[in-house]
């Protein structure tokens, strides 16, 4: 029987050199590194007001411990004291998101007058803050008001609809 | 003097550990990478401090962008359901075939008029075309005739049925006006849903306030 000759019986090394592979390894791992969502949404809890409540068993909030809150248009935000109970001697005041004039020194203002005020029973000590937010203003604004009342710890405030005689209150404003 | 002979040492090494750990980490990214799903728009949230991870599952996703509202719900199964649902009501029937590509649309924003037609629609087509649609619409004079409405209560109705509770997420971009989302808001109230969430990215709390 013939034999197959291996040429001479020099054996021929298994090894192979494996850097290739590994910089194409590498390559595929940085890709999809890379292209891995890392940043995965957060979410921002928000409770309304029940409308089907009963308006009557609405406690009426203390002028003294709320202020109010109109986002407008162009990154401006207009704040009074109270409720708006009484339009004609309410003084609406214009606030920013950032700089001198920052909404932020406003309601940090407002939480430590109320926290101090010694016409307050100590029980009743806490701002109360109404967001109402214009038609016209972004999203991005309501959502930085209210960023706004998580960063300053505010405990009760809510989101409520513009009434017309705040909308004439806004504009006069603008005039000015 | 003698010299210390120092034996020359190769500099090659051996590369099969290394290959072992690219390949490993490899397929590690490999079976954990999600692709992002094809969306009709881009949406630029709005940046907030909570860091509230958003739940994956039983989330009814509202995206907003300037005047139109898009719908996104999780499960297959639901999503067909509630087209059905949608169907009967709105008097259009849809094949096996349109329920199938429904099931895995992704976030849409057709009226029922013109879903057969985004449902027919070539797959090459249809990612443009379902950026072209008007959104969801909705009608909050009328919340009978109003289509969002109706979409949220039958997937809640079928979530409940599966014992399931539904939350709401709202997605808006950064310029949506406020009176698209208080609309949406409005719809969600009328069902009585009083709690929902903003989608936010996750900005840095202000150094100021730690003083």
């Amino acid at each position: 029987m013939a034999e197959i000759n291996t040429g001479g019986g020099k054996k021929v090394s298994t090894r192979i050199d494996l850097t290739p592979m590994v910089d194409l390894g590498f390559l595929l791992v940085t890709f999809f590194m890379v292209t891995t969502t890392f940043s995965k949404p957060n979410v921002m809890e928000l409770a309304m007001p029940d409308k089907t409540e009963d308006p009557s068993k609405i406690t009426p909030v203390k002028e003294s411990r709320a202020i109010t809150l109109i986002i407008g248009e162009k990154d401006r935000v207009y704040y009074y004291h109270g409720t708006g109970q009484d339009p004609e001697n309410t003084k609406v005041e214009t606030a920013y998101f950032s700089g001198e004039k920052s909404i932020r020194k406003v309601i940090l203002k407002h939480k430590a007058d109320v926290m101090s005020n010694p016409n307050l029973t100590a029980k009743e000590r806490e701002p109360i803050i109404l967001i109402k937010p214009d038609s016209k203003c972004t999203f991005r604004n309501v959502v930085d008001v209210l960023d706004e009342m998580k960063i300053c710890d505010i405990g009760i405030y809510a989101i409520v609809d513009l009434s017309a005689p705040e909308k004439e209150m806004i504009k006069n404003v603008k005039e000015e | 003097m003698p010299k210390v002979k120092i034996p020359r040492k190769s500099t090659t090494i051996d590369m099969t550990a290394m290959c072992d750990v690219a390949f490993l980490l490899l397929t590690f990214f490999m079976l954990t990478t999600k692709f992002r799903p094809p969306e009709p728009m881009t949406v630029d949230t709005p940046s907030s401090i909570v860091s509230m991870p958003k739940p994956d599952k039983n989330m009814i996703l509202l995206t907003m962008k300037d005047n139109r509202v898009f719908l996104d719900v999780d499960q297959q199964q639901v999503r067909v359901q509630a087209l059905e649902m949608m169907g009967e009501k709105y008097g259009v029937k849809f094949t096996k075939q349109e329920e199938v590509v429904f099931s895995n649309l992704g976030t849409f924003g057709a009226p029922m008029a013109n879903m057969k037609q985004l449902l027919s629609a070539g797959p090459g087509d249809r990612d443009a075309l379902s950026a072209q649609m008007p959104g969801v619409p909705r009608d909050t004079a009328n919340f009978d005739k109003c289509e969002l409405f109706d979409w949220i209560l039958f997937i809640r109705q079928i979530k409940q049925s599966n014992e399931n509770d539904v939350k709401i997420a709202i997605r808006g971009d950064v310029k949506t006006p406020y009176s698209t989302v208080k609309n949406v808001i409005d719809i969600l109230q009328k069902q009585n849903l009083n709690q929902f969430s903003f989608v936010t990215d996750l900005e840095a709390k202000p150094s100021t306030l730690n003083k």
